[in-house]
């Protein structure tokens, strides 16, 4: 099978890359609503590609095409999968102290808003089995700092078929809780990481047409979800 | 009878042509995982919109496309390296093809961009067949195109390959033509097309 990524020429300008849950219920004779969850939530997003060169669309129309339709898959990478880090140590004038910061902000204090550069991406292994359908995971060997919620994490060795992202919703510790809920059971010491982590996707529909114009092409959207 | 090529007045102004995958659809399972079958049918689709011209020159225009009779006739229109194809000028025989890959007998050493459009064949010919080059390649004595669609037909070795500026053979995807407007100053059209295979 051909390996395929995202090419780079194709740019995102807006993503919404979001975990689309499954559940089945209908709403009783009364009018309230009863769901029940079933497995198989997954990753889904709509991309925005800005106008490119004519050039580059054409490249990113044998792109697509080359997944021929539905049935190829990609590796894709939405920019938040990829974030960058600030400054770990802040000096603040006036009252404030100089504090260190390796949190991604999730801790509610001020930072200084400039960029360092990409965080690099951590390895770590599952401390504990995991479920198939589990939400949670014991990690091992990942900074507690970058145990964050809302941080994307692949589960699984890269080439393993099984691998799979999640985003973490809580953090304990070492333990997460992550969606989608983890498809296959894995055992201890199964590789992890956070970082420049991406997802297996397809297209989600029809072959989306790359609007060509005079030297350029215009914006378009794609929509993908995940492959599994 | 000859296939019509469009007239030289329609000029491209821009241009949304995607390969249409007729698979045998989707597999959903309890777990939502999916089983996409290969796809069994390839074949371009799109929008054409043509550049704005005199009404005159419009009336000329949608009289071309209205004397295809619907759906009924295909037509043939150039599309252009530079614009609906990488900048690129080669042409040779063929020497072998498979259904997803043609080996060409090329002058060396031009790349071959992604996205250059190959026209395969003789345009007026019912075999003829439009596909673009999926990945780069520098041409050589025996360069291997990977392309899409897939060939329809065996390519009979020596059949010519041209690479850049080529012609695609549509057929107009509606019977009425709903894209055409003309005002007192200029008039527009534009059309829905997908692949004739005639």
């Amino acid at each position: 099978m051909r390996l395929r990524t995202w090419p780079v020429v194709a740019r995102i300008s807006e993503w919404t890359t979001a975990v689309r849950a499954h559940s089945r219920g209908n709403a009783g004779t009364s009018g309230d609503y009863q769901f029940a969850r079933a497995p198989g939530a997954s990753w889904s997003a709509e991309i925005t590609v800005p106008p490119m060169v004519t050039a580059n669309a054409l490249r990113f129309r044998a792109f697509l095409h080359s997944l021929r339709g539905r049935s190829g898959t990609f590796y894709f990478q939405a920019p938040d999968m990829q974030p960058v880090a600030i400054p770990q140590v802040c000096t603040l004038a006036g009252p404030y102290t100089t504090y260190t910061d390796c949190t991604m902000h999730t801790d509610g204090k001020p930072y200084a808003d400039a960029h360092t550069g990409v965080i690099p991406t951590v390895y770590g292994t599952t401390g504990a089995s995991i479920a198939a359908d589990a939400l949670a995971v014991t990690t091992s060997g990942i900074p507690a700092a970058r145990l964050v919620v809302g941080a994307y994490m692949l589960i699984g060795g890269n080439g393993d078929p099984k691998q799979q992202l999640v985003r973490i919703t809580s953090v304990s510790g070492s333990d997460v809780t992550v969606v989608p809920r983890v498809r296959s059971a894995w055992p201890s010491d199964t590789p992890i990481q956070i970082g420049r982590v991406y997802g297996l996707f397809r297209l989600a529909g029809a072959t989306p047409e790359v609007p060509l114009m005079v030297q350029r092409s215009g914006a378009m959207t794609v929509q993908i979800e995940e492959a599994y | 009878m000859a296939v019509p090529i469009a007239p030289a007045l329609a000029r491209i102004r821009s241009l949304g042509l995607a390969i249409t995958m007729a698979d045998r659809g989707v597999v959903r399972f309890m777990r939502r995982t999916f089983a996409v079958a290969p796809s069994v049918s390839e074949l371009w689709a799109g929008s054409i919109d043509f550049a704005p011209v005199s009404p005159k020159d419009g009336a000329t225009l949608v009289a071309f496309f209205e004397a295809l009779e619907g759906r009924a006739a295909p037509f043939l229109i150039q599309l252009k390296a530079g614009f609906a194809s990488q900048a690129v000028a080669l042409s040779g025989p063929i020497s072998s093809a498979t259904r997803s890959t043609i080996t060409v007998t090329l002058s060396a050493g031009t790349t071959i961009p992604a996205g250059t459009l190959i026209g395969i064949g003789d345009p007026q010919s019912a075999d003829y067949q439009m596909c673009e080059v999926l990945t780069d390649v520098i041409s050589s004595a025996a360069t291997v195109l990977d392309i899409a669609p897939r060939l329809r037909k065996p390519a009979s070795p020596g059949t010519t390959v041209v690479l850049g500026t080529v012609y695609g053979k549509f057929q107009l995807a509606d019977d009425r033509i709903a894209g055409f407007s003309s005002s007192v100053s200029a008039a527009e059209l534009n059309i829905s097309v997908i692949e004739a295979r005639q």
